[in-house]
């Protein structure tokens, strides 16, 4: 790797990291500003509700909470909850909860990517037949309805009508009770990723240097697959980041609906009950997470292209 | 190709059999919409933790199979002449799951740990409720931000004679004294384990150690909690199920799909759904026990005219809000003490041993308000509606009583929407409210956990009602030995304070649920633990 492009990198990591505080002061003084308080019992005496304010050092000016907050957070400490698991530590809540959320938005994002990318090279070779204009159908279906809705329709014909899947989420079956959000959740990647593999498909079969493999004398099978395809997946794995992001961001009403205890149900179920050091936790790894992700995307840019170098560069 | 067939029939196959058979016959399921928040009894203050707590935890007094109050640690249970004295005797076969004997220092040790912790629930010790001799002193100093002194905790009155012997002495005659020890506050806790487990006791289902019916196998927030039917229960015959499994933090709808598919046997569904179920032999309405009511603010003027006040009451279409708009097995409410709350000494439920004080009438809401506005010299009013957004259904509650009021002439209602915490400590605590919606749970199932808030300085009286014929028959009803004429007494408070619509009672909160009909033995009440598994069968 060449110095400049360590240089980029660092630079991007300091940026990142930069970002990433702004995120967090701003994410602290919304929360803190947020109308309610966590302890809101209405049996509680004044007197009480300051001496349990105090306990959480909730009295102290905000500056002060915050940097008692930054503190603990660089050792793992994200505080305990105040009122959805009272007392109970936010780090292993949220840490547990993303397990989940991750997992799912990984094997959607792969189970979406095969049959996405098959489905769009299948209306490439089909173009402008019947089955192409159906293949574009269906995506431009999963693309604009809402990942949730899917869930719904799960949870009614497989779960409700066939009694085949289950309606909620279970540690102890969780292989089985987990295909209705995957599924619902890969929906969106597959009609995606076979949009854009369609698109690149097309323009690939299209290209010069395939005419030229075609009077070669190639065989079909050795055209598309050494060919076209891999030439077309290309583009289609620098739209993967941004998706795998959205689907961990985005499975809050789908881990709602299939009862998933995931990363999104708890920051809902959280901004409910005022809980701020969970929504404080949960927002900002959601931050993090994207912030790492577009470093990604951005370094390996970076790295496959050096003219897509954002910033000043000598 | 024939292959794939078979392999995708087979797959289907088997996902079919996982589905249904994930649990063992004789399992109770119960689908919560809410969460266990804790299972420490100093911090637990909610009824899905309540549930789960005493599913694992024993109080002194527990409930029988038809849900009356009887021994449970305690085999006995004894009240001097004076009725100050309580003492408890412990069973020599209540246990610990560890094997270690439940002991009368579990119970010191859980109660002064309340204390310590300033836990939620440490006015349940003091003046008006257990009364218990140098508690109040405790409460007084937590409020004012005092600091507690090892003194402060050898003042309160709660004493280990023996390891079997608990005594304990109030301030005052307790009726309901034994009543109270089934509320999960004053459960006892094992000190040794408590301690063991430091900060972490009670949050997770390694660091919870029971007396009770189940014990706790597994619990992940937000997802489910897994229960085993407890060897070591002193009471295990009267146990009929080997497992209970509360699913937690179901969607409604999500709640009713599972019902339907048989995945659970218990399921509380929300308004959009009752319409659906609601002629289903399975579907059955639960009271909460909250009760729904305005707070007048008598400072106002206009509301201190008691012809204003009927105006409102009259006003309010009660069971077309209950049955039209919340749809959610709600009630309405004749009085201030909602239904099935206590029972008297001959054991007559408070409502149907008191009158209703709610009715209907737009006309003759328009004439009380002509009359109060003639009274007051005025030819309108205008009143501020207070209420909390976070708070549901309040926020339709409001809206419809907005609507309501303003059927009448010379009646102009200003919405005030903020937020529960606000209403509460900001706005109904300085006075700065005409009414406010507000709700009530009662803590212990007795009339007075109701008719202490209308007492004259009661914290909890923001509206600063005053009635010296009120005040003076609860003193009686504090200091009374005799059942019945305390029964009368209440009674009798609760219609001064009706007649005078020091508050005005709007509605009984009620959940519509799915219960499975082959199942029995379950448990409901609406003050305290609402849920007991412990009796529960599978037919």
């Amino acid at each position: 790797m060449s110095k400049s492009t360590l240089k980029y990198i660092g630079k991007r990591l300091l940026i990142s990291i930069a970002t990433l505080f702004i995120i967090l002061v701003v994410l602290f003084l919304m929360v803190k500003f947020l109308p309610g308080s966590p302890i809101n019992n209405e049996k509680l005496s004044a007197g009480a509700r300051a001496a349990i304010e105090a306990k959480y050092g909730l009295d102290k000016p905000i500056p002060v909470q915050f940097v008692y907050y930054v503190k603990s957070m660089l050792t793992g400490d994200f505080g305990v909850s105040y009122n959805m698991y009272k007392d109970m530590k936010v780090a292993t809540l949220v840490g547990k909860a993303a397990k989940i959320s991750f997992m799912y938005g990984i094997i959607a994002v792969i189970i979406g990517t095969i049959i996405g990318m098959a489905l769009g090279v299948f209306a490439a070779l089909h173009k402008n037949t019947i089955w192409d204009t159906l293949a574009t159908a269906l995506s431009v279906l999963g693309v604009s309805i809402p990942s949730f809705v899917f869930a719904m329709l799960i949870l009614i014909v497989f779960a409700s009508k066939l009694k085949i899947l289950p309606t909620g989420y279970s540690s102890r079956n969780a292989i089985v009770s987990s295909i209705m959000p995957i599924s619902a959740l890969s929906v969106g990647v597959i009609a995606n990723v076979a949009r854009f593999t369609r698109t690149e498909m097309v323009s690939v079969l299209n290209s010069e240097y395939m005419t030229l493999a075609k009077a070669k004398g190639l065989d079909r099978k050795t055209l598309i697959m050494k060919h076209a395809l891999r030439n077309s997946l290309i583009p289609v794995i620098t739209i993967l980041g941004p998706i795998l992001v959205n689907l961990m961001t985005g499975t809050m009403v789908v881990e709602k609906i299939c009862s998933v205890p995931g990363l999104g149900k708890l920051l809902v179920n959280s901004i409910t009950s005022n809980d701020i050091n969970i929504i404080l936790a949960c927002s900002f790894l959601y931050a993090a997470m994207y912030i790492i992700m577009m470093l990604i995307i951005d370094v390996s840019y970076g790295i496959i292209d050096p003219r897509i170098r954002l910033g000043k560069d000598e | 190709m024939k292959k794939l067939i078979s392999l995708i029939v087979t797959a289907l196959m088997s996902l079919s059999l996982a589905a249904c058979g994930s649990s063992s016959e004789n399992t109770y399921v119960y689908s919560s919409e809410l969460d266990i928040k804790n299972l420490d009894s100093t911090d637990a203050d909610d009824g899905c933790s309540f549930t789960a707590l005493h599913a694992v935890i024993d109080g002194l007094m527990t409930l029988d199979a038809d849900g009356n109050v009887t021994t449970g640690v305690a085999e006995k249970s004894e009240v001097s002449d004076d009725g100050l004295t309580h003492t408890y005797t412990i069973r020599d076969d209540a246990k610990w799951a560890n094997g270690d004997d439940v002991t009368a220092n579990d119970f010191v040790y859980a109660w002064k740990r309340i204390f310590k912790n300033v836990g939620n629930y440490y006015y349940m010790f003091g003046t008006g409720i257990a009364s218990i001799e140098g508690a109040t002193e405790m409460c007084d100093k937590l409020d004012n931000g005092e600091e507690l002194t090892d003194a402060d905790f050898d003042a309160m009155a709660v004493k280990a004679v023996d390891d079997k012997t608990l005594e304990v002495k109030t301030t005052v005659p307790v009726q309901f004294f034994d009543e109270l020890m089934t509320f999960p506050c004053f459960y006892p806790i094992n000190e040794a384990f408590c301690e063991e487990q430091g900060d972490q006791y009670g949050k997770s289902a390694d660091t919870i150690l029971g007396n009770g019916a189940f014990v706790m196998t597994n619990w992940e927030p937000g997802s489910v909690a897994e229960f085993e039917k407890s060897d070591s229960y002193y009471n295990a015959d009267t146990v009929k199920v080997d497992n209970v499994v509360m699913k937690l933090v179901q969607d409604p709808a999500t709640a009713a799909a599972s019902y339907e598919n048989g995945e659970t046997d218990f399921a509380a569904i929300n308004s959009d759904l009752v319409d659906k179920y609601s002629s289903e032999d399975y579907y059955k309405i639960v009271n909460d026990g909250y009760l729904f009511y305005l707070s007048i603010n008598f400072e106002n003027e206009d509301l201190a005219n008691l012809n204003v006040r009927k105006a409102l009451s009259l006003a309010i279409n009660r069971d077309d809000l209950c049955e039209n708009v919340l749809k959610d097995g709600s009630q309405v409410a004749r009085g201030f003490i909602p239904t099935g709350l206590s029972l008297s000494p001959s054991g007559t439920d408070f409502r149907d041993d008191s009158k209703d004080y709610t009715s209907y009438d737009v006309s003759a809401a328009q004439e009380a308000l002509d009359a109060g506005l003639k009274e007051l010299g005025k030819s309108e009013i205008t009143l501020r509606l207070l209420y909390g957004t976070d708070e549901s259904p309040m926020d339709i509650m409001a809206t419809y009583l907005q609507n309501a009021f303003s059927e009448l002439d010379g009646l102009n209602i200003e919405m005030v929407a903020t937020t529960k915490q606000d209403r509460i400590y900001n706005k109904q605590k300085n006075g700065d409210f005409d009414i406010a919606c507000t709700r009530w749970g009662p803590d212990y199932a007795d009339p007075t956990t109701y008719l202490t808030l209308a007492i004259t300085g009661n914290s909890n009286n923001y509206g600063h009602y005053e009635s010296a014929d009120y005040d003076a028959l609860m003193d009686k009803v504090a200091v009374e030995t005799d059942a019945q004429t305390r029964w009368d007494y209440m009674i009798q408070a609760e219609e001064i304070l009706m007649n005078d619509l020091g508050y005005i009672p709007v509605f009984e909160k009620g959940t519509a649920t799915l219960q499975n009909p082959n199942v029995s033995g379950l448990i409901i009440r609406p003050v305290g633990v609402p849920y007991t598994f412990q009796y529960v069968e599978i037919k």
